[in-house]
């Protein structure tokens, strides 16, 4: 134990880095909804478009409601109907469109945003793999919050221009080949906020409608670009929200997901939990974009919002990798194998066999 | 006899370090390298976030000082394939774990007087894969458990005994079962002295190894981390990838068991004591064994069991069966630990992983599939209700040789129904 002692901190070479304490954090900013910058009564049905193929029947109507009724006959290929209409929302707002939507079991729908650039490119802010394609109608109301930058982003690779705009807002039903009958879809509220980013005091307390948190953090370049490699986050905090509330962590460097929390449920008081990001469980990505040139962690609220934010420590950890790589190629691991069970599996199980075989003979032998 | 046993143990060891190198399961050993190298090259004590409980820093604190020595003198270290730890400091991180089987091995020999019950523990695949491939520490909750019950045979010191069980319990929280149950036997036998003195010594114990680690400020992660994890309010919500569970009845129920951890320790010391009656509460060296492998295998049943619980179950079914003549489970044992080893290397973790690093999948013709956890949980379930017969049936007091093709033959029968016919998306286990 006195070598423990005596050699603490001592020990070299660095292969271990650690970057921790509430100060690494530079800025830290709470994600809330801000003003409703646009919204649609759904009360005149002039404003809105369809595109349908002409062997579908189509009935709409608004009245604080917009109701479509589509009837699909058997067609040898797919079927859709659009719905869609011009609108002219800044993307530098960074808004957030909140989307009430209700659609008969047995279709799928989708929600698509497209408009222009800075430079009057056109861009779709949708992708085929996004969360608001192609969706499974429930037949009940769904709340739908899509963040244009981040749909955006996913579509293209890049963040939006500045001056941007969304200048389409569609919906859609879709039918299978051979899928027929009547459906329906009730749009009950579409609206547009601004996000707002509301900074805060990292060692303080953060309180309000929370849709998430950004904690920028200040790593030095050395550790990005040396040998090290990102091995893992703990970072600990309270936080209340509503009931059901649920949140997930990210690691980003850049626009990059390095690590990712398991997903945790927020109690309705202000309780403790230490998270744990890992690279393992780095997958998708936080429903909003904010800083996209820092490294920072990100506490995207998911189902729910929080009302009370307070970090109380952060520990990130490099680990130093291949500073003396292996040659060995992985080829033809035969070899490799031959080593792993020949260890595992072979050498004891043919001791305890011929174990077993002295033990039973030495058993019979009294008898004999 | 002596020649055999120095040659097991030497078997033993060769085939751990052999591995302990080249294997490591990349993330688990990171974690623990990670703490270490903190301390030995920043001076930084990692208690605040440290993953598990506090012993384990303690015991590889001082199992990682020579290493730290060594590195510092100039010794190169070498990082192989894609491993996170370089080949010496592997070693030496399991280094504690390796010992803590070899004390096993010859507290079982101690303790059965025979050499093959303590061979059938030592060379058991699945003790090996965990200690010298894995680095995971389930050997270090053994050892003291073991010596307890060595003790408990013995006739030793109760007290010596109450410090194996709890210091047991302070390394894996299940160690703190034979302790449970000789408190509550020790208060239904109105013994309040004795009650007390135990309950002193675990708590004084306790606090020693535990009060470091709070006093730094680990009180949130033992309490979110480790208490609520035990207790089943853990506020983890989901998980990736889906079901985080190894747990067949969870899996199928879909309901999350861990709230059940708790109630299952009380009804296993509670048949310990029902059971105990038997014998007028006296302290015997079966009943504790037999309630600790119902424990084990309760545990693993009924919990959100990980792979390494199964361990646990080995040293105990051996030595029940030693200590009940029932030479089947012994041998039974060793069949589990096969298969456990196997399920998880292919099943769970891919057969690369621990060997290069990486998710490789190396034995592509036996992994790979789809509603692998289903299937590695429906077989690990059967292979225990197979070892609980074994410890309970009289008809099973004897090992046949035919179990090893039906257990092959099980594990064909699994494969056709979970990923040919995809039982469990027809039952809606999946989508």
């Amino acid at each position: 134990m006195a070598s423990v002692v005596m050699l603490r901190g001592t020990a070299s070479p660095r292969t271990v880095f650690n970057v921790s304490g509430v100060h690494t954090v530079t800025s830290a900013y709470a994600v809330e909804t801000g003003d409703t910058i646009w919204s649609d009564d759904l009360s005149n049905i002039s404003q809105w478009h369809f595109a349908y193929d002409k062997n579908t029947i189509l009935q709409a109507k608004a009245s604080g409601v917009l109701s479509m009724n589509v009837t699909f006959s058997p067609q040898n290929e797919p079927q859709s109907v659009n719905l869609y209409r011009a609108v002219n929302i800044s993307l530098d707002s960074d808004p957030v469109f909140s989307i009430t939507i209700r659609v008969s079991p047995g279709i799928h729908y989708g929600v698509r945003l497209s408009g222009v650039d800075g430079n009057n490119q056109s861009f779709n802010a949708w992708s085929e793999s996004s969360n608001f394609q192609h969706r499974r109608g429930l037949g009940i109301d769904e709340n739908l919050t899509l963040n244009a930058i981040t749909e955006a982003y996913f579509a293209n690779g890049v963040i939006p221009l500045a001056g941007s705009r969304v200048t389409t807002i569609r919906f859609y039903l879709e039918a299978t080949t051979g899928q027929s009958g009547q459906f329906s879809l009730d749009l009950s509220q579409v609206s547009v906020a601004k996000t707002d980013l509301i900074p805060f005091n990292p060692d303080q307390e953060v309180s309000g409608t929370i849709h998430g948190i950004v904690l920028s953090l200040n790593i030095p370049a050395s550790i990005h670009s040396g040998d090290q490699q990102f091995f893992d986050t703990f970072i600990g905090f309270y936080v209340s929200g509503i009931s059901h509330a649920t949140y997930v962590l990210y690691y980003l460097h850049g626009l990059s997901v390095i690590a990712r929390s398991y997903g945790y449920t927020a109690g309705t008081t202000l309780s403790y939990n230490l998270a744990f990001l890992s690279t393992s469980l780095a997958i998708g990505f936080p429903t909003f974009i904010a800083f996209p040139n820092s490294t920072s962690i990100v506490l995207d609220a998911q189902g729910g919002v929080l009302t009370t934010f307070r970090l109380d420590d952060v520990s990130v950890r490099f680990l130093q990798q291949s500073a003396t790589p292996s040659t060995l190629s992985l080829s033809d691991p035969t070899l490799l194998l031959a080593y792993y069970f020949g260890f595992l599996f072979v050498v004891p199980t043919a001791i305890v066999i011929l174990l077993s075989r002295v033990a039973r003979r030495e058993s019979v032998k009294p008898n004999a | 006899m002596r020649k055999q046993e120095a040659a097991v143990l030497l078997a033993g060891l060769l085939c751990r370090l052999g591995l302990a190198m080249f294997t490591a399961h990349p993330y688990d050993l990171a974690l623990f390298a990670t703490s270490q190298r903190l301390y030995y090259q920043l001076g930084y004590v990692d208690f605040k976030f440290f993953p598990t409980l506090p012993a384990i820093y303690y015991i590889q604190l001082v199992f990682y000082a020579p290493y730290a020595l060594l590195t510092s003198l100039g010794v190169p270290d070498y990082q192989f394939l894609y491993h996170t730890t370089f080949m010496i400091e592997g070693l030496f991180l399991k280094l504690p774990m390796i010992l803590a089987d070899v004390g096993s091995f010859l507290v079982l020999k101690r303790l059965t007087k025979q050499l093959l019950p303590s061979a059938l523990f030592f060379l058991n695949p699945f003790m090996i894969f965990l200690t010298a491939a894995w680095g995971i520490y389930d050997a270090l909750m053994i050892f003291p458990l073991l010596l307890g019950f060595y003790m408990v045979s013995t006739g030793g010191s109760r007290t010596m005994t109450i410090v194996a069980f709890v210091v047991s319990g302070l390394i894996k929280l299940f160690g703190f079962v034979p302790f449970a149950m000789l408190l509550a036997t020790s208060l239904l036998r109105k013994r309040f002295k004795q009650f007390a003195t135990f309950a002193t010594v675990g708590a004084v114990i306790t606090t020693i190894i535990v009060a470091p680690f709070l006093i730094s400020g680990g009180f949130q992660l033992f309490s979110t981390g480790i208490i609520s994890r035990f207790i089943g309010t853990s506020t983890v919500a989901y998980s990736y990838p889906k079901p985080s569970s190894y747990n067949l009845i969870q899996i199928s129920s879909g309901i999350n068991l861990s709230f059940f951890t708790p109630i299952a320790l009380g009804l296993v010391v509670l048949g310990y004591v029902i059971d105990s009656r038997r014998v007028n509460y006296g302290v015997t060296q079966v009943l504790l064994v037999k309630w600790c492998f119902i424990g084990a295998v309760a545990f693993n049943v009924v919990s959100g069991s990980e792979p390494q619980w199964l361990s646990w179950t080995i040293p105990l079914g051996i030595l029940y069966g030693f200590l009940t003549g029932r030479s089947g489970i012994q041998y039974f044992s060793y069949i589990f630990g096969i298969a456990a080893t196997f399920l998880t290397m292919t099943l769970l973790q891919s057969s690369g992983y621990l060997l290069t690093g990486t998710g490789m999948l190396l034995l592509s013709y036996v992994e790979g599939f789809s509603n692998n956890v289903i299937f590695y949980s429906a077989l690990t379930f059967i292979l225990l209700i197979f070892l609980s017969a074994y410890a309970f049936i009289d008809r099973m007091k004897h090992f046949r040789i035919e179990v090893i093709p039906l257990v092959i033959l099980l594990y064909f029968q699994a494969y056709f129904w979970i990923v040919i016919v995809n039982v469990p998306r027809v039952l809606g286990a999946v989508s």
